[in-house]
């Protein structure tokens, strides 16, 4: 295992490493500006495949508070990329020569991970498509961490599009990895997808409860609220009647940002998305809840509770900072915050042979012409399941092959459970299959 | 055709009433000959097959007013066997086909030979639309029988040229008219087309937008309605992409001029910041505009200015769309989720589900003249959808019939996907798997 480490997903850290990393934010929170000895003589590239101002501006805005300087590419789509440079190339170039460490932002999901296999110094994700953005993501649950001194236990509310916001989802996993509960309290059409229900059940062993939300009041009035807890039913059987476990006080309030394109009927000042204000606040269950939200914001956060002490999103902007301060010093190696090696996880394999099973039109393996091996990470035996090492994406095939005898079988045969994860190969159909010389194997032959 | 049956007898039995919901009924459907005979509870077999629909919700079979399947002579972008299979799969049973590559159907031979070859392919009953070209003036009477319009680009795409001559687009529409059938239009002007490209000569997919500008959509749509207020010609706008588009035809209306305009699920779903992250997987002419024109759009759908949602589908392979901006085509396949799409705009809460059906049924029959087509109602072809509301399901470009294999919606999760098929009594679809292997017929016309 190389001794570099990234920030890809938030995958990526331990429990146990995101505590330390916030402890060490909170120190550089007490004044800034007391730390710019720490990276001096350090140099940041700032990689933009595609604008984001405020992601770029709070990183640089970290890399000088420490006494390093940035460089910053913040049009890459329009320079090197258009002239047919690869992405591999250029990391190879900046992330060596130019730079000490990275962040990438790019619109290809899994652009950062295949980053992290040409740089020789540390990569930061600042996002990659619609994949991941795990800083965003640690800096939610910073000020979680913050403002109540803990994550786990907690109860959080999670409210407005949960359906196709990322950001959330990956909250929402993370926040399940540190055994916090979470009420959802969707948009009426954009509930939580059943897939990430799904990993949450899967992963975490958690059981989505119907929930009994009169005491949140007017914020879950027209929503079917959904409590996801790891809890285990004897726990909650003091909180659960016949209409669901019941919501009491809430530690937190997540509120999203409703996505235009996702709700195109609601033109501007003729909302009907979730709408958080002052009357709203009055709940009973609000009554010590903190209101959370990733700015910019519409309307769905109204300005008449900027004021109220509980509204901490402009603080939580604010912390952007020192959060990642603490990552750059981290991953530079300036303070004692990470292990030598990530934390383990499913294991990734090239493959081996054949097309590249990943079917996500916007994956970097299939974006980027030049310097991609697709890799498949294995997520488990029984029932199978593969994604793309890359976009994360589940891949679709129906038949696994094996290298080492040449035969296929049906994704859920048995046999495939024998073939070393190295040597399997994906196909969408036999055909594909045939075509590549494997046969159909025997349904009780013996698979190496 | 006169001498055999119009199709097939079928009970269903057992299935649930549009829309779902408290106020749902169980209801019946007998198709006798092809033809809807009777709706109703506890219907009668009288000696036709029965199928058990086990609660799913039953709606007509839709009508997709606008699809390319490249058959013939680009077969290996779509080509019929794979086309009508994506159409069943996404419950359309009859389909409208513009022929944008070489042969052209500008000749009374050309259109026939063409309906004699997808007559022996395809699965879904079709429509296929005559040229409107100056090549093809002379013949257009002796077209006007074999289609339901005649199609006029003028603005050029995908494999054909735009008319921008004013003198000449008079005299088509006027010969249009004179020989009794409505024009269909792709409107974007010409002069406008050429100007947005001069002016961004380092263009991505994410300024595609500005290339084919609002402005090349509203002039063109402008002066479409002009020439039928000269002509009297009646005019049916295809795929609008912009809020003042639309606001042009309900003018036109207002003024009782015949126009009409169908949209397609991408304008209403999809924005240019979204086309941004697809980069050319998001590349269509007319370009996909704002996220206020997408709400425009579906405002105008749901108030009856804009009748139908047609697809456009227009495929392309992946490595096709993977070349850089200036030379990947455009165009975009999506009829294999038409009713998911649709049904989506529904669940949103975005358009009333009667309305939102309608788009895809009724209507879309009605705007075209499609006699029989589009309706639950005893006398009209028993073209049958049944599906089950609540089934959900993330889209996979991969396992889509659709023979380019990748779809802008990838990672989407969707619902109610159709479960069964029927076309004129037959089931032609089951659990996603085609049962026929051809059978649709030239769909009927009103006489010229």
């Amino acid at each position: 295992m190389t001794s570099i480490r990234h920030l890809v997903s938030i995958d990526d850290l331990s429990i146990v490493e995101m505590g330390r990393l916030f402890e060490q934010a909170r120190e550089f929170a007490v004044e800034p500006q007391s730390w710019s000895h720490l990276c001096r003589g350090r140099i940041s590239a700032s990689l933009f495949y595609e604008p984001s101002t405020r992601t770029r501006l709070s990183f640089e805005s970290a890399m000088l508070r420490l006494g390093g300087g940035v460089i910053t590419a913040a049009d890459m789509g329009n320079s090197s990329a258009s002239k047919g440079e690869s992405l591999a190339d250029t990391l190879r170039v900046v992330g060596g020569a130019y730079a000490d460490l990275v962040v990438l932002r790019h619109s290809s999901e899994g652009a950062a991970r295949l980053a992290t296999e040409y740089s020789s110094v540390p990569v930061i994700n600042g996002g990659d498509g619609s994949h991941e953005h795990p800083t965003q993501t640690l800096c939610d649950l910073y000020s979680l961490w913050v403002e109540r001194g803990r994550i786990e236990g907690l109860d959080v509310v999670l409210a407005g599009d949960l359906r196709y916001s990322r950001t959330i989802h990956s909250f929402a996993y993370a926040l399940a990895r540190f055994g916090a509960n979470v009420v959802c309290v969707p948009q009426p059409g954009f509930e939580m997808p059943e897939y990430v229900v799904r990993r949450l059940r899967e992963e975490f062993a958690i059981e989505p409860l119907r929930a009994n939300a009169s005491r949140l009041g007017e914020l879950a009035a027209t929503s079917d609220v959904v409590y996801l807890t790891p809890q285990k039913p004897h726990q909650l059987s003091l909180f659960t009647d016949a209409k669901g476990w019941k919501v009491g006080r809430v530690d937190a309030v997540y509120m999203t940002r409703p996505q235009t394109e996702r709700h195109p009927s609601v033109p501007d000042g003729d909302t009907s998305y979730l709408q958080l204000g002052k009357r709203a606040m009055k709940a009973d269950s609000l009554r010590d809840a903190v209101v959370m939200h990733p700015l910019p914001r519409r309307d769905e956060i109204s300005a008449d509770i900027d004021a109220d002490p509980r509204s901490i999103y402009f603080k939580q902007a604010a912390r952007g900072v020192p959060l990642r301060m603490a990552l750059l010093a981290a991953l530079l190696g300036e303070v004692e915050v990470l292990e030598p090696a990530e934390p383990p996880g499913p294991e990734v394999h090239p493959v081996p042979e054949g097309a590249n099973p990943c079917t996500a039109p916007t994956c970097i393996s299939r974006t980027e012409q030049r310097h991609v091996t697709p890799r498949v990470r294995f997520q488990g035996r029984a029932p199978h399941r593969a994604t793309c090492a890359y976009c994360s994406n589940d891949l679709v095939y129906d038949f696994v092959g094996c290298t080492t005898t040449r035969h296929y079988h049906a994704a859920a045969s048995p046999a495939v459970r024998r073939i070393r994860p190295d040597h399997q190969v994906f196909f969408l159909d036999a055909a594909a299959a045939e075509a590549l010389g494997f046969e159909r194997g025997a349904r009780t032959s013996p698979v190496g | 055709m006169t001498n055999q049956t119009h199709g097939e007898s079928l009970l269903v039995r057992g299935a649930r009433t549009f829309p779902p919901g408290p106020g749902a009924r169980a209801v019946d459907v007998r198709v006798r000959d092809g033809l809807i005979e009777a709706i109703g509870a506890g219907l009668e077999a009288e000696g036709a097959e029965v199928l058990e629909a086990d609660g799913l919700t039953i709606i007509p079979g839709l009508v997709d007013v606008h699809v390319h399947f490249r058959d013939p002579g680009l077969e290996h972008k779509e080509g019929w066997d794979h086309g009508s299979r994506g159409a069943l799969h996404g419950g359309v049973t009859s389909v409208v086909e513009v022929q944008n590559n070489a042969p052209l159907s500008i000749s009374r031979e050309a259109l026939s030979a063409r309906l004699e070859h997808v007559r022996a392919s395809s699965r879904v009953d079709f429509g296929c639309l005559a040229n409107l070209l100056p090549a093809s003036e002379g013949e257009l009477e002796a077209m006007a029988p074999l289609t339901p319009a005649f199609k006029l680009f003028l603005g050029g795409s995908t494999g054909v040229g735009g008319q921008d001559d004013r003198e000449t687009l008079a005299r088509l529409f006027a010969a249009a008219t004179a020989a009794g059938r409505m024009i269909v239009a792709h409107c974007e002007d010409e002069d406008l087309l050429r100007e947005g490209k001069r002016s961004h000569p380092a263009a991505t997919a994410a300024e595609h937008h500005l290339v084919r500008s609002t402005e090349a959509e509203v002039e063109s749509v402008r002066t479409s309605i002009e020439l039928c207020r000269e002509t009297g010609a009646e005019l049916h706008v295809f795929h609008l992409s912009t809020g003042e588009g639309a606001r042009l035809v309900a003018e036109a209306r207002a003024e009782g001029l015949s126009v009409s305009a169908s949209t397609a699920p991408h304008y209403l779903l999809l924005d240019n910041e979204r086309v941004a992250e697809l980069g050319n997987i998001g590349k269509v002419n007319p370009s996909i505009k704002t996220a206020d024109d997408a709400a425009a759009l579906v405002r105008a759908l749901s108030d009856g200015v804009v009748d139908a949602i047609g697809t456009d589908h227009a495929p392309h392979p992946l490595a096709d769309k993977q070349r850089e901006y200036s030379h990947a085509p455009s165009g975009m396949p999506s009829v294999d989720l038409l009713w998911p799409l649709t049904w989506e705009l529904s669940r949103r809460g975005v358009m009333t589900p009667e309305a939102a059906l309608a788009a895809v049924t009724s209507r879309a029959a009605d705007t075209l003249h499609l006699p029989g087509k589009g309706r639950l109602t005893p006398g009209h072809d028993g073209d049958l959808v049944l599906f089950d509301p609540e089934e959900r399901f993330v889209v996979r470009g991969a396992k889509l019939p659709s023979r380019s294999r990748w779809s802008a919606y990838e990672g989407w999760e969707l619902a109610g996907p159709p479960r069964v098929v029927v076309r004129r009594g037959e089931v032609c679809l089951r659990d996603g798997v085609p049962t026929v292997s051809a059978g649709g017929r030239p769909l009927r016309l009103h006489p010229v």
